[in-house]
């Protein structure tokens, strides 16, 4: 379907009539190409349609599902994943153990960051609480769900961290679908909000990883989300973003940067303070 | 005929291309001001490297965007490894991960649509060599927005999957060798 931006007007303030469904403020381009495969998707073939569906909640979780974007895959710019590993939780500030990731969508950044925890003998210490507005999507992420179809360039990836365990070690496979073993996703919690407007209390997350998912927002759900964000870290916490990705100007001061390639922050101890290290 | 007023220009290519724009970038006027969007497919896991090699000859500064980045005048602009890119209405890019297009990522249909649907007939297409078809229906959403199209003239293509698949969909203002391609740039008034 070819959506215009009237249309493209008339479903998302369909949408917006219902909790956690507010896309108004996503990038056109996004909206464009999504909406039209989520519509093929579901089967929706004309606008108008649209109203009538939503009224069902099955149709509506489908439909935010659909809407959400995979981060490809586990372990996606391994160097990164390396700086986490040597650098940043040998640093990460004490008084949190919760490990935030806000819009997680197919569970490849917390499974990642959970072998690596594994890996460098945290697990107990931290808690990885994720959220998706997609209930598909929660239950997928807290069975340990990953896509068959990225296990070669998980693998590939995970190979690039020069990391000694084997990978397939921390799945299993059964009837076609590979699962993270419970061991090692025995810390994961999703929850079924939208982080936006249940996001977690401020002050309490030691780490947060927010990669490649402002790239669907427009300005001003960019600057919204990534105050929510700086609220909620703790003084010394991490933010991890997208390596395209850029911190609102009048957050940029809130934070030093620990790797500008890798797009790395750390808030800073004291909040505005321009002295910082 | 071309009106001469472009906004933009979409260049597309895949196996072999990189030293066909090379040799454009270093060929080109280096007033040349309207903004080049490249979309190159490349290896996924290889972020680095491209920039800086055609940044060697190019007489043109050339950049990878970060997401939402305003196109600026008399530069390049190449879509970063693994992820692909798209111009929103503002003129600023999108940078996305949503899945592989024609088994690529950068896609260059996505990239080459998304212009066609935000510049029209003010945007020209280029497609080069290339192993793939991907960039062929691209290429021809820019000719039905009445945008300005050529294809790389197969002959001189190191692989010409890309430039005769786009033929087969439709028929371009220009089928033409590389070095036509710079000549026809730089006859665009600065």
């Amino acid at each position: 379907m070819d959506l215009g931006i009237n249309d493209i007007k008339e479903i998302t303030s369909a949408m917006s009539e219902y909790p956690d469904m507010d896309y108004s403020n996503y990038s056109m381009s996004f909206l464009k190409r999504r909406l039209s495969y989520a519509f093929a998707l579901l089967n929706l073939r004309r606008v108008n349609q649209l109203p009538e569906r939503l009224k069902d909640p099955n149709f509506r979780d489908k439909l935010i599902s659909n809407l959400s974007v995979d981060a490809t895959e586990m372990f996606r710019d391994p160097a990164v994943w390396r700086l986490i590993r040597d650098k940043v939780l040998s640093d990460m500030p004490k008084e949190s153990e919760k490990i935030w990731f806000p819009a997680e969508a197919n569970g490849a950044e917390v499974f990642s960051l959970s072998i690596i925890l594994h890996e460098s003998g945290l697990t107990d210490n931290y808690k990885l609480i994720c959220q998706s507005p997609s209930i598909i999507r929660c239950n997928s992420i807290n069975d340990g769900a990953i896509s068959a179809g990225n296990n070669e360039i998980n693998q590939t990836n995970y190979k690039r961290l020069e990391n000694q365990n084997a990978y397939n070690s921390y799945f299993e496979t059964a009837d076609g679908q590979i699962n993270l073993l419970p061991y090692y996703r025995r810390n994961i919690e999703c929850l079924n909000e939208c982080f936006l407007s249940k996001p977690l209390a401020e002050n309490s997350a030691a780490l947060i990883m927010f990669r490649n998912i402002s790239l669907y927002y427009n300005h001003k759900l960019t600057k919204t989300a990534f105050r929510l964000l700086t609220k909620a870290l703790v003084k010394g916490g991490y933010l991890v973003i997208g390596i395209k990705e850029r911190l609102p100007e009048d957050l940029i001061d809130e934070f030093e940067v620990i790797d500008a390639n890798e797009n790395i922050y750390r808030k800073t101890a004291t909040i505005n303070s321009r002295n910082h290290a | 005929m071309h009106d001469a007023d472009f906004k933009i220009v979409v260049i597309g290519g895949s196996a072999g291309s990189f030293s066909v724009v090379s040799n454009i970038l270093a060929a080109i006027n280096p007033d040349f001001k309207i903004p080049i969007v490249l979309s190159l497919h490349r290896l996924k896991h290889v972020r680095s490297g491209l920039v800086e090699g055609l940044s060697l000859k190019s007489l043109i500064k050339v950049v990878e965007p970060n997401d939402k980045d305003k196109l600026m005048p008399n530069t390049v602009y190449l879509a970063p490894a693994n992820y692909h890119l798209f111009i929103e209405l503002d003129g600023t890019v999108a940078l996305s991960t949503e899945e592989a297009f024609n088994h690529s990522r950068p896609s260059i249909d996505y990239t080459l649509s998304s212009a066609a649907y935000v510049y029209r007939e003010k945007t020209l297409g280029i497609l080069l060599t290339g192993a793939n078809k991907d960039g062929a229906q691209g290429i021809k959403d820019i000719a039905d927005k009445n945008g300005y199209t050529i294809v790389q003239d197969p002959l001189t293509a190191d692989i010409d999957t890309m430039p005769k698949a786009a033929l087969r969909l439709f028929t371009p203002n220009e089928v033409i060798s590389p070095k036509q391609i710079v000549q026809f740039l730089n006859s665009l008034p600065i």
